[in-house]
């Protein structure tokens, strides 16, 4: 009986997948936003469960910018103005709100996320967003014309064809937005491990261990939680930006709660208060949901798993079902993941 | 921070919000938009305020409305596509689904241009023309259901502040727990065939489900986690994980497809003054009051119900008066979820059941115990009350899908202004 299940999984093609969504730019644009993450709890402490606002703030930013035409149309400026736009939602949720109380904070950060998407998606801004069509519009999406064209087609050094063999085979868009993905993860990680040498990652981790002692040695606690959460959010807006590029629209689909959680397991996994934790945590995090579904999927097919427990069209629910078994055990047994230090990864409530 | 500094950033986040709402309010419609629409009539009367809702193949919802003056519906589609209409209702007395026509209608739209749908009605003995009521009658009962609402995240939300009262926990997988009741229930009226004068049963059966799987969670995860010392934040971050796990495990084994309870199909309102709502409605309040009734006195009066507001209070305390904290602790997760249980069973009556019935619950008993006060119980009635009632009425005069908006910003202005929500007593600015 096992000697079946062994001659009908076809192991290349499960590691080749696997393999190939963990240096993709999904696998990258997590990584980004884990990094942007990584700023706000591993080192700042704050406990921001609207990760995804940043990502659709920088996202929508960008695409209405673009998609209306301001000032041109020019897609640089259409990028900066999604950045301005992460700059604008990290002051809106910082200023009233740094000075809750973690868990409060996190509620806050939540529901500030989703009045984000619920007002994009609303029907009286569909001139606006798209509503809950997203952006380009339904006629220039079946044009195939998009925002990501100036940057996917027009500035692509990459020429025409497929590059790569094996599942690691990539056209030329996809192969250009990933390295623009990992150049700007590795930007931004050199970044944060440059700011954790400085005076202001000291002053950053102080907080984070003892905000009242920060206080007590004459450090503004409040500013400096302020700008941790604007450049954090900044890098998280960047990583939804990559991300509508790759995908080449934007829709509220994409900012649902769920993708918070999702990057919230990225960095745990990888290591909360480390600079290689979140790229770690989401090679290792998209290797392991790629590779279980896959292997899934090949049993279930082969009639391994019988229908009756688990049905072929269920299997990208088991995705979710694995996010939250190890977002809970990696909290309750290794809460500083898989390169994190522990001293570093408890974070308490007084 | 100095007060000036406070006020000025309630200031900017006050303009902030109006100016995300400023577009919002300027009515703007495009008009080669792609939508379901049609008319709800019977014979060739039109009914008003009857619930439309649009799912798409995979069951996520499009969008719902409410009939107009006129009967007529829209709702913008995303692309082509199979979607399913269901009529919601209710619709007015003597007024029913045609024998052989079902609520549920599915659509197959293959080119763009909007596609009508209709639903086969059939009124009562020929019923001659149905009158629209005036409009202050139509906001009575938007209002009627709105208390009826309020009632049901009132109960949902009970237990999640009861339970951050004794362990300082945020459960976010409450939720799941209040789904897990309408599941449960929707399984055993299915399977037993328990319908119609025997449903209470059902709902019997699930609440002491509901309070079983509270005590699992208690007994299996939260209580060993929480001698182990683990702190509240990591416990937050574990029932994440537990929520979607059994969010996920819900969808699976209950399907994507909404369900309604047999017993309770489409009805007829039954009309009692000027307020006119279906017959499950009326049993749905007088239960959910009952119950918030029955907890008060709980509470207030009983051994139990002490010790719970003692240990919510001061845990040390308590425990050198000789309360058995880790008893009561137990107690109320077995209470809280089974009240959880019999809040998502009422709601699963008056919408549907499906398995993302606690994410989209979620937020709205997140916004009702904060405006309560966390750690009260009675701050979750007060403010499950108000969310629900507020976001409910609010569809009176805004679009459907903005009422969950009106929770969440009352949820953000209040932990800005009043952390502690009305009732509440605990400090907590970090």
């Amino acid at each position: 009986m096992l000697m079946n299940l062994f001659a009908e999984i076809d192991v290349s093609k499960l590691f080749g997948l696997a393999l190939r969504t963990s240096i993709g730019v999904q696998a990258a644009t997590f990584a980004l936003a884990a990094v942007g993450l990584n700023l706000h709890y591993g080192y700042t402490g704050l406990l921001n469960f609207g990760v995804v606002a940043f990502m659709a703030a920088g996202a929508y930013g960008m695409a209405i910018f673009f998609t209306q035409g301001w000032l041109g149309g020019s897609i640089l400026l259409a990028i900066a103005s999604g950045l301005a736009f992460a700059v604008i939602i990290a002051l809106s949720i910082g200023l009233p709100s740094l000075r809750l109380r973690a868990d409060y904070l996190a509620l806050t950060t939540i529901a500030i996320a989703e009045v984000l998407r619920i007002s994009f998606r609303s029907q009286r801004l569909l001139d606006l967003t798209g509503g809950p069509f997203g952006l380009p519009s339904i006629e220039d999406r079946n044009a195939n014309v998009s925002f990501a064209d100036v940057i996917t087609v027009d500035w692509n050094p990459i020429g025409k064809g497929n590059y790569g063999a094996w599942f690691l085979e990539f056209d030329e868009k996809t192969l250009w937005v990933m390295i623009i993905g990992w150049s700007l993860v590795s930007l931004a990680s050199l970044l944060i491990w440059g700011l954790m040498r400085s005076p202001w990652g000291r002053v950053i981790k102080a907080i984070r261990e003892d905000e009242d002692a920060a206080r007590a040695l004459g450090k503004n606690v409040f500013s400096y939680k302020l700008q941790s959460l604007i450049i954090g959010g900044v890098i998280a807006s960047l990583a939804g930006i990559v991300r509508a590029f790759d995908m080449g629209f934007v829709e509220t689909q994409q900012f649902r709660p769920q993708t918070t959680f999702f990057i919230w397991t990225v960095l745990i996994l990888g290591g909360a208060a480390s600079i290689w934790g979140p790229i770690i945590g989401s090679m290792t995090f998209w290797f392991v949901i790629i590779f279980s579904e896959e292997l899934l999927r090949q049993m279930v097919d082969s009639g391994w798993i019988p229908e009756a427990i688990l049905k072929s069209n269920d299997i990208a629910s088991v995705r979710m079902i694995l996010m939250g078994i190890m977002l809970a055990t990696l909290m309750i047994w290794r809460p500083q993941g898989l390169v994190g230090k522990k001293e570093e990864a408890q974070i308490d409530v007084r | 921070m100095g007060k000036r500094l406070k006020l000025v950033s309630s200031f900017i986040f006050l303009v902030l919000g109006l100016l995300l709402c400023l577009p919002i309010a300027a009515n703007a419609q495009s008009d080669n938009e792609l939508t379901i629409r049609g008319t709800v009539r019977v014979g060739r009367d039109v009914i008003p305020d009857v619930q439309i809702l649009v799912t798409d193949a995979q069951d996520t919802e499009i969008g719902a409305v409410t009939t107009g003056e006129d009967g007529k519906w829209e709702i913008p589609i995303p692309g082509l596509g199979e979607y399913t209409v269901t009529l919601v209702g209710p619709l007015p007395e003597g007024v029913s689904v045609k024998e052989g026509a079902t609520d549920q209608v599915v659509v197959n739209v293959e080119e763009y241009r909007s596609k009508a749908v209709g639903f086969q009605l059939t009124g009562e003995d020929k019923k001659p023309i149905l009158e629209i009521p005036p409009t202050w009658e139509r906001l009575l009962n938007r209002m009627v259901s709105g208390l009826k609402v309020g009632l049901l995240v009132a109960l949902a939300s009970i237990g999640l502040s009861l339970i951050f009262g004794v362990t300082g926990l945020v459960n976010f997988a409450h939720s799941e727990m209040v789904a897990f009741g309408a599941v449960i229930a929707l399984l055993l009226e299915s399977t037993t065939g328990l319908t119609g004068a025997l449903f209470p049963l059902v709902i019997l059966i699930a609440v002491l489900a509901g309070g079983g799987l509270g005590y699992g969670l208690e007994k299996g995860i939260f209580g060993p986690l929480r001698r182990r010392k683990m702190t509240n934040i990591s416990l937050m971050v574990v029932s994440i994980g537990l929520a979607f796990l059994m969010r996920y495990m819900i969808l699976i084994y209950h399907g994507a497809e909404p369900e309604t309870f047999e017993s309770f199909r489409i009805q007829s309102g039954v009309s009692f003054g000027p307020i006119e709502l279906p017959a499950k409605d009326y049993f749905i309040i007088a239960i959910s009051f009952t119950t918030l009734l029955l907890v008060g006195i709980l509470l207030q009066r009983t051994k139990l119900g002490t010790s719970m507001r003692a240990v919510s209070d001061n845990p040390a305390l308590a425990e050198s008066s000789g309360i058995d904290v880790n008893r009561t602790i137990m107690w109320v997760w077995i209470f809280g979820s089974a009240l959880a249980s019999l809040g998502g069973t009422m709601i699963g009556l008056t919408q549907v059941v499906e398995w993302q019935m606690g994410e989209k619950i979620l937020l709205l008993i997140f916004a009702a115990v904060t405006l309560g006060g966390l750690g009260t119980a009675f701050g979750a009635m007060v403010g499950g009350l108000a969310i629900g009632f507020a976001s409910e009425t609010s569809t009176f005069w805004l679009d459907n899908d903005l009422k969950f908006l009106i929770a969440l910003a009352v949820m953000i202005v209040i932990l800005l202004v009043r952390p502690r929500g009305i009732l509440g007593v605990r400090e907590r600015l970090g």
